[in-house]
Parts: C-alpha cells; structure tokens; sequence
C-alpha cells in the first residue's frame, strides 16, 4: 500500500511564550484529500495552519510537505504548494478586489515583474469561479464581509496551489454563498485533484463535503477518520463540550442540538 | 518590463552625468582667484563691525550689512545681507564682495566653507571685553588697510579709558546690575560686555557669580542681592527722559531694593554697551556717570 | 475604479513625474533672491560680472540638489516605514530617528565642539543611535518587532530625546539656541559642500537600494504579516532592511539639514491617494514626487522673504498640510481601510 501523503505532521509540539498550544499531534492528509479538521475555539486549529503554512515553526516533533520536511523549504516555495485562506484579513491600504487577487501570483513571479496577460487571466478564472469577477476594481472596504472573503479565496485559488487550506472559510457567508464554496472546492478537489484541508467548526456544513475528518481539541488529535464515524455524539459532547443528537436523512448527516430549554 | 527599466536606467545615467558636467562647468567658473589689493567691496555681518568701518573711515567701501546694523545713518540705506546668525548668500555673492567680517557668533561652518571656498577672504574677530574691542578695532583696521585711522581711533579709546581709570581710582566699588529687559528679568552675567564694563566704570557686578552668562533673576532674589543702582539697557531711541520714567514706576514697586530707595535707576542706550566697536566708549561712560554721579561735573549730562 | 498596474501606465506615470521634476529643478535654479537666471551665465562671458553669477548659480544648483535628494530620501523612507508598520501614518520622524539627530547637534553645540563637519557628524551617530534604540526596544522575535512596538518604541525614544533638548534650550545661552532652533526646522543652508552632497548623495541612493527592490513584498505585506508570509515574503528580513535604509537615509539628511517633517508623511499618503497603493509605483513615485515637493518648499523658503529665509521645516508644513486635506477632501476615500 503506498499512499501519498501531502501532509505529515509527526508528534508536533508548539507554545506560544511558554504556553503549549499544541501538544503531541498527528496528522496525515493524503494527496487529493478533501480533509477536515474539526474542533472548539482555542484547540489549536489556528495556530496548526500556521505551522503547516511555514509561519511558525514547531518546538518539537516534525511537518513534512510532500515528503520534504518543511523546516527546509524556503518560504517562496512552500508558498508554490499551499495556499491558505486565513479567517479573516485586514488590509492595509486601499488595494482593489484585482490587485489582491493578483497577489496570489507572487510566489511564481520573480523579482520586479509586473504580472502579465496570462496571470490575469489565471485570477479572472479564479474570481468568476468564486463570483467576484464582477467587482473586481472595486477596493476591498467597499465589499461586504461576504465578497471579501470570497475575494480572498480567489486569491488562494491564483496561487494555483497543490494543497488548499482554510481557517474558518464560511464564517462570513450567507448560506447561499456557502454553500457556493463548499461546492467549488469539492469540484476542485475531485475534478483537478486539488488537496483541501479546512478548519472548521461549522460541524454540518462541513461534514457534509468533506472525506475525512479529524477532531482536535486541546492541542491533539482525538479522533480520525470518515466524518461519519469521526462524528459521534460522544465524540463532539468529549470535544466540544456540547450534547448533540445525530439524525440521518437519506444517507446524508445532520447534527442538531438537544435543547434542554423548551 | 525589464527592457523597460534598462532603457529609463540608461537615459537617466546621461541625464546625470550631463548634469554633473555643467555643475563641474559653474563651479570650476566659481573657483577663487588670486587677490592682493585692499580690500574695496567689505560686508560687514555684525552691527559692531560696521560701526567700526565707518568709524575709521571705510565706511565709502562697505557694501552690504546686517538688518541690525542702524549707526550712522548711512548704513540704512545699505544692502541688507542677514544677521548674527544666518544670511543670504545669494545676496552677498551678488555685491562682489572681496571681504568679509563678521563676530564668532556667525556660523563658522558655512563662513569657513563657502566663502573660502570662492576665494572670498573673511576675518572673524572676537571681542567679549573692552581691551578685546580695542585691539579689534585695530585688526579691522589693518585688515581693510586703514591703519593709520584705526590706530587714532584705537588710542583715543584707550586714552578715555585710561583718564576714566584715573578719575575712578579712589572710589568704593558700587554694587549694580544691568538688565536687558524686566519681564522676565534678564541681567548681565559673567563673562559679557556688560559685566566688563561695570568693572571698569567702578562698580561691582551683583550677577558675576551667575551661570549663565544672561542668567533670569527672579524679582526676589534681586531683591536678596541688594543693588545700589540699576541700570537698564533700553533698545532703539527709547533711553530719555520717557524710558526713564516708566523704569522708575516699574522699580517703585519694590522699595526694599537699595537702588529703588536712593532712586538710582538709570536707562542707558543698550547699543552702546553691547556692541564692541568704537562706541564702547561711551557706553562705558554712561555706566560710569550712573554709577558715580559724584564725579561727574554737572555740564556733562547724560545722553 | 483602479485597474492593475500595467508596465505601460508605470512608464508613463513616471515619465511625467520626471518631466516635473526636471522643471522643479529648472526653476530652483533660475529663482533666488537676486534677479540671476541662468542664461546670464554665457551672455556674462568676459565680464567682471561673470565670476559672481556662477558662485550664485553653483549655490543654487548645490541647493536645489540637496533639497531634491532629501526630499526623494525622506518621502521613500517614509513610504517604507508606512509599509512595514501596515500604517499610513508612519514616517521618518515619529520613529525617533530624528530625535537622536537633533540630540548629537545640540550635545554639539552645548559643549561648543566646533569644526567643519562637526555638527553633522554627531547628528549622525545621534539618529543612528536613537535607531538602533527603537529597534532594540521594540526587539520581536523571528519576524522582527512587531509594528505597534516599533511605534510606541519611536515615541518613547524620541520623547525622551525631547526632554534632553527642552533642557538644554533652557539652560543654554541665547545665540545658540536660535542658531539651534533654526537647525532643527530645517535649514539646507549650511552644509553644502560637494563632499556633503556626496555624503548625503551615497546614502541616500544605499537607502533606496534597499527599499525600492521590495515593492512588491510591501504590497503583500498589506494583507497581513502572517498572509504575507505565506505567500513567500520573508517578513524579519524585509522589516529589517526596510528599517535600515529608511533609517540611514534619515540620519544622512538629518545631519546635513536639520529635521524637516511631512515629507515622509505626506508624499507618499498624496502619491497614494492619487495613484493608488501598488509600491511598485507608489515607491519611484515617492523618489521623483518627493524630490519634486522639496524643491518647491525650498525654493519658497529662500525666495519668498528677502533675507532672513523661513526655515524649510515650516514651508513644508505649511505647504504640505493644507494642500494634503484638500485632496483627501476631494477623494473621498478613507486613508486606510480596515477590515478584521
């Protein structure tokens, strides 16, 4: 059995000013994964992008990208393979939806050249994917928190990455456009064979789409797998802290709360 | 793209490099010249030194003074060239001058740079006491070749100070002060004119033990020092009988000074007791009067 | 509504900024306060006259060539320093760099050390110092201070620079606080020496070395550190050779001439808020506008009052100030958006 791993985290262990933020924690996430990590406020999910995404680097344990261990990957690089859409951005200056798009190609340009007709083009396929195309030369404080963020993913998707991540990509979505998202990164994922990991703790949504899940709370991983083994209702009330009833609608799962106040 | 940036980088290294090649032009045509007669075209940069020019009688060949330079009255209509500190070079080079003069409060930086640099030969003379003026007043003479004039002046200021010397040989030192201006209250401290001057006219000078050497005295510690008299240095044509008046109403108002008690306030021309030219003289005379009225005969009455 | 920036649009945007600035230069040569133009250069040939026209012609052209590498100096430090602290306001001054200055030339002139080139010596070593300080203050990890410890770490410097200053203008004697004063608004007067300009001149072209080439990582720099990053910018790095370029194009024009303000601040906010914020226009910009803006202050300054010339630290404010709130007010646009 030989399969490819575009991920491996090994045993990582992470603090931030002596606080152990991640402790001990695998992770595998095969090529062409649509994968999930799944878990509560504060259990590290964050901070498991950044150290996956070269913006921190691990105190013990080891990350390897495509089988090279990504401590030795320049930063340029790494940012050829993966792109990451983080939960949200603060833009300094007034650039327009285009111009930040386009940014997205700055891994693979070199030096002081300004992007070209092909590069345009890349981020237009990008922006009409993810329908923003429509207010690209418009600046981003004059987009809703929606079209920001759509605007953000299609700058992730200009990098032209082989791996996909995202922190939290619905948040600020309305259901329309959220699931316009999860359908287009799952037709990524099965018609370019795009790697997908997203951070999430909108737990139905995101069941629904991906393939495998982890579930990660205080720092490690509690439980891998299909989402619908992974997501049990012990698991999330261990996890999360909350009581949850699952129901299954015609192959399909739904995760609702039990209320206790009536 | 990148042709681009090589084209506009070549073009401006010819841009440049024209550019340096009429700058080395204007400035090699800028380079001094060889110069040996008197000089005929002086600026002067400090009040003290165009008092001094005329006095000796270069005065016909000064051609640009500073916005402070009032006596005699000729200089008003001069080119104005600056002041202590600062001036218009582009207005000095435009009067061709062939000398400068100025005190060392002027920025020896931009005096030693630009105008050496032009070849413009430039004399800086220092002056904090009484003997100093005199002997600058020799310099400057020697320096625009009117010797023999400055040499007369010179001796006729020593010779004053010298019969003021004799005159004053007996008398008690007098405590005093001179102040500059009263709000805030600004005396002459060590190591100024002033300070030498009231040595000389036969007084003690109750602010020599200052840091400063224009210390601010608060009104109470005047108070505590107790002068005999008070001489004020009043600014422009403001030193007669008007300016005295309103010195003495200010004064009354602390009768516990000695000087306010006796009524011994006097105002004196503060030009003539800060600027080291010729004028001096007087200054240090007027000092003396108000120090020692005893010994003044009544036909010479202050200014 | 901006489109992206094309290499058409780049070139000719510059091109007219060059153009102005050409004429900036023109007219610094041909305005002063005696009624020389430079044509009177070759129409005075053989005349006793002529000597004396080109000493105040090379005074000019000295001048107007400080005043423009100064102004091409501080406006692209300023666009540097505003791109690494992710903040329009930033710029050379408030860093403390200028405060340090200001501290080697009164320490200078207190204890009365005098020489050529002694004042801007210690100006110098005052603002690299005061640099070094900030930055040790602000220390940060791996990717540098963090940007608002940078500022709070200039402010902190440059108040406590401030404090020695106000003590020493007490204690000092009349003259020398004038004279200092006048040096700290901003005086291109004194020092004008061809080795200054080459002084000045080398610095200043070290400074844009460093920072010109990072244009794009500033503007990747606008989407976050952590984004940044991960799109390939080597954020401790840029940081800090950004910090140093600004910082010893600062410290070359501070000791030369004084502390001149705004023109780090507004050049590059009006070169922004009319050409928009891609660095990789915005930062030559900042070179040919800043250049542009400083010879028009200086030109004034010495031109518009006979004699006693307005310190060039009040020109630009004044100047800058005004015509800055008429644009932003024309614009519309807020200075910088946020969205967290």
């Amino acid at each position: 059995m030989s399969v490819d791993f575009d991920i491996l985290v090994d045993k990582v262990r992470f603090n931030y000013n002596g606080v152990e933020i991640i402790r001990g924690l695998d992770l595998a996430v095969e090529c062409g994964a649509f994968h999930g990590l799944l878990g509560p406020n504060g259990s590290g999910k964050t901070t498991l992008v950044k150290l996956l995404s070269g913006v921190l680097k691990p105190a013990s344990g080891r990350i390897e990208v495509f089988g090279e261990v990504s401590d030795s990957i320049s930063l340029r690089k790494l940012a050829q393979k993966i792109a990451v859409v983080p939960q949200g951005s603060h833009i300094a200056f007034p650039f327009t939806a285009l111009e930040i798009v386009l940014m997205g190609r700055a891994p693979h340009l070199g030096g002081l050249s300004l992007e070209g007709a092909g590069d345009i083009e890349i981020a237009r396929e990008a922006m009409e994917m993810t329908g923003t195309w429509e207010f690209r030369n418009r600046t981003m404080e004059q987009l809703s928190g929606g079209e920001a963020q759509r605007v953000i993913v299609a700058r992730a998707l200009t990098q032209q990455p082989q791996i996909l991540i995202l922190d939290e990509p619905t948040v600020f979505l309305d259901i329309k456009h959220q699931i316009e998202l999860m359908e287009l990164l799952s037709d990524l994922n099965r018609n370019r064979g795009l790697t997908i990991l997203a951070v999430s703790h909108d737990l139905n949504l995101t069941s629904r789409y991906i393939k495998r899940a982890t579930l990660i709370s205080d720092g490690v991983a509690r439980a891998e797998g299909p989402p619908a083994q992974v997501l049990t209702s012990e698991n999330i009330f261990d996890v999360f802290g909350a009581r949850v009833e699952i129901f299954k609608i015609g192959g399909r799962m739904g995760i609702l709360p039990v209320e206790r106040i009536l | 793209m990148k042709r681009l940036i090589q084209i506009i980088a070549k073009w401006t290294f010819i841009i440049c490099a024209l550019s340096a090649l009429l700058t080395a032009c204007v400035n090699s045509n800028a380079a001094p010249k060889r110069q040996d007669r008197t000089p005929q075209r002086i600026v002067s940069l400090a009040p003290s030194i165009t008092e001094t020019l005329f006095a000796i009688g270069a005065g016909d060949r000064v051609v640009g003074v500073t916005l402070y330079c009032d006596w005699p009255v000729e200089v008003k209509n001069l080119p104005k060239v600056g002041q202590f500190t600062r001036f218009d070079i582009e207005k000095m080079l435009a009067l061709r001058p062939d000398m400068v003069i100025a005190t060392c409060d002027a920025p020896s930086e931009t005096i030693n740079h630009e105008l050496t640099q032009y070849g413009i030969p430039a004399l800086v003379v220092k002056a904090w006491t009484v003997e100093e003026s005199i002997k600058t007043v020799r310099e400057i003479g020697r320096a625009v070749g009117a010797e023999r004039k400055a040499q007369a002046i010179a001796g006729d200021m020593e010779r004053r100070l010298r019969k003021l010397r004799e005159r004053l040989k007996d008398s008690p030192k007098v405590k005093t002060v001179l102040a500059y201006d009263r709000e805030p209250l600004i005396l002459a401290g060590p190591g100024t004119f002033a300070d030498d001057i009231i040595r000389l006219a036969g007084g003690v000078n109750a602010a020599a033990d200052a840091r400063l050497k224009y210390p601010r005295y608060s009104i109470e510690r005047l108070v505590l020092r107790g002068p005999e008299v008070i001489i004020e240095a009043a600014h422009g044509g403001g030193y007669g009988d008007v300016a005295r008046k309103r010195a003495v109403a200010f004064w009354n108002g602390w009768p516990s000074i000695p000087a306010v008690k006796s009524g011994r306030i006097a105002v004196v021309d503060a030009d003539i007791v800060s600027r080291p030219g010729p004028r001096i003289i007087e200054g240090l005379e007027a000092v003396a009067r108000a120090l020692h009225p005893e010994l003044f005969p009544i036909e010479e009455t202050d200014r | 509504m901006r489109k992206p920036l094309t290499a058409g649009r780049w070139v000719i945007t510059i091109a007219v900024l060059a153009v102005l600035c050409a004429v900036a230069i023109a007219a610094a040569i041909s305005v002063g306060t005696t009624p020389v133009k430079p044509w009177d250069f070759w129409s005075s040939i053989g005349t006793e006259e002529h000597i004396w026209i080109a000493r105040i012609l090379d005074y000019r052209m000295r001048r107007a060539i400080l005043a423009a590498l100064i102004g091409a100096g501080l406006a692209t430090a300023g666009g540097g320093f505003q791109a690494i602290l992710r903040n329009p306001l930033a710029e050379p001054y408030l860093l403390g760099v200028m405060g340090g200055g200001a501290f080697g030339a009164v320490f200078v002139m207190a204890f009365d050390i005098t020489g050529m080139g002694v004042r801007p010596l210690a100006a110098f070593i005052g603002s690299a110092l005061s640099m070094a300080l900030v930055w040790i203050i602000a220390r940060g990890g791996k990717s540098g201070p963090r940007a608002h410890s940078l500022i709070l770490a200039g402010v902190i410097v440059n108040a406590f620079f401030a404090g020695i200053i106000m003590f020493a203008t007490s204690v000092l004697g009349t003259g020398k606080v004038k004279s200092f004063l006048f040096w700290m608004m901003g005086d291109l007067a004194s020092e004008r020496g061809p080795g200054w300009l080459i002084f000045v001149g080398l610095y200043v072209v070290l400074g844009l070395v460093l920072i010109l080439p990072l244009s794009r990582d500033y503007n990747l720099l606008a989407l976050g550190e952590d984004s940044a990053r991960q799109l390939g910018v080597e954020v401790g790095r840029v940081k800090m050779l950004t910090y140093i370029g600004a910082c010893i194009i600062t410290a070359a024009c501070v000791s030369v001439a004084g502390l001149i303000g705004f023109v780090g601040l507004i050049v590059p906010h009006t070169i922004r808020l009319a050409l928009g914020p891609d660095h990789r226009l915005l930062l030559p910009a900042c070179v040919l506008g800043g250049a542009f803006f400083l010879l028009v202050c200086d030109t004034a300054a010495r031109s518009l009052f006979p004699v006693t010339e307005i310190p060039i630290g009040a020109v630009t404010a004044f100047f800058g100030g005004p015509f800055f709130l008429w644009l932003l007010r024309r614009r519309g646009a807020g200075i910088f958006s946020e969205r967290s």
